[in-house]
């Protein structure tokens, strides 16, 4: 688990497109977990159809919950703007996701990625709740731009080829354009600040 | 009362041939009008992937323009040069139309989704 400690949700992103798989067993609401022991901790994971809407539905819930932060704490309009939109945006990705994975009757399974995820998602909220004004804002986008980054990067080289529903495969190729939007976007505000 | 006998189907007679020469009359100014009458096209554009398809339309003064969403997410056209909204927010599945005005000072309309800086698309007029 240290290797994950000093950096956010984004290492973890890292590490799955690296292909390293299990780090920890914490569940996430909703979703069963099916994480594995150290003993293999350095073998590669296959992905299920499972673990990915586990995966696209905690990346969601995770800018979600950064967005409502930032709503709170930032007193920067543009900031505050791309925060509303997240949230929009992640929970009409989110609400997608879930009609589908409901229709093809896939339960989410939380894999390692996720666990992490989650764990590391509560620190950067933890800090981010310590910082204000322009730090605040500097901490929030700098993680925005990094966190769909890595998203992306994760999205396009570990869950569309691991997908095997063709209807799960086709949601995330289509999501891809949003993430890149909004990848956009932050960097669009992080040269304002 | 032979008067009245005469005269009734001369009144009808001449309404009759007064509807006719109005009516032929209206058909042939419509089809004046379908010749001296600009005709507007009509354009769709769509919201889909988080761009503007097609981004760059060329149009004519008084033509339509509908931009449909077909994203899972909201968003809008807004007026690149003076960032004020062409449409309203449009949710997934809805549209607008939008009747091109005569542009004044340029010959292209570039428009964005204020929601989404990075779409963007343009309207080029033809004079």
């Amino acid at each position: 688990m240290k290797q994950f400690k000093k950096n956010n949700p984004v290492t973890a992103l890292m590490i799955l497109s690296l292909g390293i798989g299990s780090i920890g067993a914490v569940a996430l609401t909703g979703c069963t977990n099916t994480s594995t022991t150290s003993a293999n901790a350095e073998k590669p994971k296959a992905l299920t159809d499972a673990n990915i809407a586990a995966i696209v539905v905690g990346a969601n819930n995770i800018d979600i919950s950064a967005g409502k932060i930032a709503l709170q704490r930032s007193s920067n309009p543009e900031v505050k703007k791309f925060a509303e939109r997240m949230i929009t945006d992640h929970n009409a990705v989110l609400s997608s996701a879930v009609k589908l994975v409901t229709k093809l009757g896939v339960t989410p399974v939380n894999n390692d990625l996720v666990v992490v995820l989650s764990k590391q998602s509560m620190e950067h909220e933890a800090k981010l709740k310590t910082l204000s004004g322009r730090a605040f804002d500097k901490a929030y986008i700098d993680h925005e731009v990094v966190y769909h980054e890595a998203v992306i990067g994760v999205i396009e080289k570990q869950l569309i080829p691991s997908a095997k529903n063709a209807e799960l495969k086709q949601a995330l190729v289509s999501v891809v354009p949003a993430f890149k939007a909004h990848l956009k976007h932050c960097k669009m505000i992080q040269r304002t600040i | 009362m032979k008067n009245f006998q005469f005269r009734k189907p001369f009144s009808l007679l001449l309404v009759s041939s007064l509807l006719s020469v109005m009516t032929s009359y209206a058909l042939s100014q419509d089809k004046v009008d379908k010749l001296t009458k600009p005709v507007h096209k009509h354009h769709q554009v769509q919201i889909t992937g988080f761009e503007f398809v097609p981004n760059n339309l060329t149009v004519k003064a008084g033509d339509i323009v509908t931009w449909v969403n077909k994203d899972v997410v909201p968003h809008n056209v807004y007026d690149s040069a003076d960032k004020k909204a062409i449409s309203p927010d449009l949710a997934t599945g809805e549209s607008f139309s939008y009747s091109v005005p005569a542009f004044k000072t340029s010959t292209t309309l570039d428009y964005f989704c204020s929601f989404h800086p990075s779409m963007m698309g343009k309207l080029s007029q033809q004079r």
